[in-house]
């Protein structure tokens, strides 16, 4: 989809469902957060599209928490990154919790 | 005879028609030519016939064009793309086709055959094409 990007961008004024959703796809995915494309999705469906942003922060904070924890896995006696704490989210508040 | 035959006032149309069908059987490299200068002479089914069996790919689509077959033409093009594709000549015809499903079959073609120019194709297309399916599409691919 990344391939057809430009044309995406070109018939974006067309305003169709599909094309839309293509494109917030490919900027949640670049963490390009375009917002006259996103905050219309987000209107008329916010249950998929604040989850998938939602989602797509998570997997970031995971990355870089990983990253943090593969950095310093000898001061906390973790050998290699499948011994790393696994990573939760708080059903009530969304807060994350690593273990 | 006949090529010098042509310069004649009352040159009858069987005269270019023949000539391009002996081009085509005994010397291919002429054949291009003949057909820019004198197409609207021939008798383009015929010639058609010709340029398949020697397969002229190049020359065939001239002919589709000029004898406005257009989804043949891009048919072609696709079948012989080495001998045939032109990008110009394509996005040109492409948006002359009658049946709709060559331009999803069009797009298919550029993703294996040129997958950089694909956006060029889309642009063409764009007016055209149906941007619901044309997403779906890509979705799949």
């Amino acid at each position: 989809m990344a391939l057809v990007k430009p044309y995406l961008r070109a018939v974006q004024g067309n305003n169709n469902k599909a094309v839309n959703e293509a494109l917030a796809d490919l900027f949640i995915e670049e963490e390009d957060y375009e917002v006259n494309i996103l905050i219309p999705l987000i209107r008329f469906n916010p249950k998929v599209y604040l989850f998938r942003l939602f989602e797509c922060q998570l997997m970031l904070m995971t990355v870089l928490t990983r990253s943090d924890f593969r950095s310093d896995s000898k001061n906390m006696n973790y050998s290699n990154s499948e011994e790393l704490p696994p990573i939760y989210t708080n059903e009530t508040t969304g807060n994350i919790i690593i273990t | 005879m006949l090529e010098g035959a042509l310069g004649l006032e009352r040159a009858h149309m069987g005269m270019f028609t023949e000539l391009a069908i002996l081009y085509s059987k005994y010397k291919p490299e002429k054949m291009k030519e003949h057909l820019e200068l004198f197409w609207s002479r021939v008798n383009i089914p015929k010639v058609l016939r010709a340029a398949e069996v020697a397969h002229l790919w190049s020359e065939l689509v001239f002919l589709y064009d000029k004898y406005e077959e257009f989804d043949n033409a891009i048919l072609t093009m696709m079948s012989h793309p080495t001998a045939a594709w032109k990008e110009g000549l394509f996005k040109d015809i492409i948006t002359k086709v009658a049946n709709i499903e060559l331009y999803y079959k069009a797009l298919q073609f550029y993703l294996d055959f040129k997958p950089l120019l694909i956006n060029d194709l889309l642009n063409s297309l764009s007016p055209r094409i149906d941007h619901t399916r044309t997403v779906s599409f890509f979705r799949k691919v």
